[in-house]
């Protein structure tokens, strides 16, 4: 399925900066090698496992060894070891919650073409970033967590009760061991039906990823199904991390990221041209089922351009975003900065100087997204923007957006 | 990766009044346990605390505890289940523990009891 926006700006600034360095707003960056070149990724590949990073990685390559433009890789490298290795780490005795920092790190890779004005040479612009959770930590006990772990244990060990019925009743094919299966699955879970449909699509799942070969004896094959479910069991891990941090209501992000650029599209041609490292937390109140309502939010970083020039900026903001009811979601957003500007230039007594310029400025903008129906939502900004350098039409930062989705609506109702 | 399987069989002898079940999994261990009477499941939990019933119908059934064990302890790599079984006349405590090759290894505990 495809969806596809269009936008109508009806007012609208001209974003034709001085400085290089365009990035606004409070929010924390899904992906800071984009972030750091101020594009936005067509797509994005998130490898789970060494020989699909491979994959990606050289995708990144056209035919001539050159960047492909507006590729996308984040990657997390501990996710990327073999599943058998991966446990939970040890908590202490009574501990509730493990650290799980490290596991929150990863990596993301960005490139995106860059065409000089008058010119018919496009060059690219590398991103390379990375991102972790300091304070993220699992909380061991919860039944969520314990869930997510043994709701194919339960599976298994049903598995492995039939497998003591097939060898006490000499059960000799996969149809037969399935339907057994499947009985006891109906039959312990008779007043669960979430339990029985998820358990039974697992199980046709596995059963068809795992069929029964020739010559293979039931005790066998049953063996295969459960270490087949083990697997999977390991797998659940990461989602209870996911789980774990998606659910949490403090959420504390540090992130760098760096950017390089190619101007004729070759290797040994590239100079540094970004660097920088910003840190976001937010704090979320909760609604009904989880769904957050209203969050608080505080940024703070460092972006540095190396161009002919060099820019620093040094940014620190809060926004609070909320829905005053569930169709008009809106945030308000407050960015304090103070950028350095080094250039060359000429004093009065004609000696070449390198200029500084200090200066402070700040953006103000209202963010409000109203939805008109499922599909199409009508969203506007309003406020004030940076100063120049960073804008040359004036600060009025107005902005009213039609989105329109296609392709979304279910079939079904 | 390899899964480590027990399979033991045991024998239970009645008293009176009634039997009660309980198992257990190591602590830090993620674990499922089940079990049957003959082919009639008696449920699943993280633990099992349970009264099967006057044991005078119980003699020359067979009680099946399938516990599928993950062991979480990265120092010890060893993973265990207690099963207990009493009534108004005896008791026995069974005790399995089994060590896996791997890091957050799974243990496949089979315990056979035939109540005599």
């Amino acid at each position: 399925m495809k969806n596809f926006f269009f936008c109508i700006l009806c007012t609208c600034i001209v974003r034709n900066s001085h400085a290089q360095i365009n990035i606004t707003g409070t929010s924390s960056q899904a992906l800071p090698a984009f972030f750091i070149i101020d594009k936005e990724p067509k797509s994005v590949a998130t490898p789970s496992n060494p020989r699909k990073l491979a994959a990606s990685i050289l995708n990144a390559f056209d035919q001539e060894g050159g960047f492909n433009p507006d590729v996308g890789i984040e990657f997390a490298p501990y996710w990327l070891r073999d599943s058998s290795r991966i446990s939970l780490p040890t908590p202490n005795p009574g501990q509730q919650y493990i650290p799980a920092a490290f596991q929150s790190l990863a990596f993301s890779i960005a490139s995106a073409e860059e065409k000089k004005i008058n010119s018919d040479i496009s060059g690219r612009v590398i991103g390379l970033g990375f991102r972790i959770h300091p304070a993220l930590r699992i909380n061991v006990s919860t039944a969520q967590n314990v869930r997510n772990m043994t709701r194919n244990g339960t599976l298994i060990n049903i598995i492995q009760f039939v497998s003591l019925q097939a060898a006490f009743n000499n059960m000799l094919n996969q149809n037969a061991i399935v339907t057994q299966i499947r009985d006891q699955i109906n039959i312990q879970y008779a007043t669960d039906l979430d339990a029985r449909v998820l358990y039974n699509t697992y199980l046709d799942r596995m059963v068809q990823k795992t069929p029964m070969t020739a010559n293979e004896n039931a005790t066998a094959y049953i063996q295969r199904l459960q270490d087949a479910m083990v697997m999977n069991v390991n797998i659940s891990q990461e989602k209870l991390y996911d789980n774990n941090s998606n659910r949490r209501k403090f959420n504390w992000e540090v992130a760098g990221a760096t950017g390089m650029r190619f101007p004729t599209n070759e290797i040994g041609f590239s100079y540094l041209s970004r660097v920088g490292i910003w840190t976001s937390v937010s704090y979320s109140i909760g609604g009904n089922n989880n769904r957050r309502v209203c969050s608080f939010n505080g940024m703070a970083r460092i972006l540095s351009s190396f161009t002919d020039s060099i820019t620093t900026n040094y940014d620190a903001g809060i926004s609070f975003t909320g829905k005053w009811w569930p169709s008009l979601p809106f945030s308000l957003e407050f960015v304090g900065r103070r950028y350095v500007y080094e250039y060359d230039d000429i004093n009065q007594a004609g000696d070449t100087i390198n200029r500084i310029d200090r200066k402070n400025t700040y953006r103000l903008a209202l963010t409000a997204d109203f939805a008109i129906d499922e599909d199409l939502s009508l969203n506007f900004t309003f406020g004030r923007d940076y100063d120049k350098p960073f804008q040359t039409s004036g600060n009025l930062l107005g902005i009213i957006g039609l989105n329109y989705t296609f392709g979304t609506r279910n079939k079904l109702r | 990766m390899p899964i480590e399987r027990v399979n033991k069989t045991e024998q239970y002898e009645l008293g009176t009044g009634s039997l009660q079940l309980r198992a257990w999994v190591g602590y830090n261990q993620f674990g499922t346990i089940s079990a049957w009477l003959n082919q009639q499941p008696l449920g699943t939990a993280n633990s099992l605390d349970k009264t099967i019933g006057p044991v005078k119908q119980l003699s020359g059934k067979r009680l099946v505890v399938i516990s599928t064990v993950q062991d979480i302890m990265a120092s010890t790599n060893t993973t265990s289940i207690t099963i207990e079984l009493s009534d108004g006349t005896n008791s026995k405590t069974y005790t399995y523990t089994q060590a896996v090759s791997v890091n957050g290894g799974a243990v496949i505990y089979s315990i056979i009891i035939n109540l005599i």
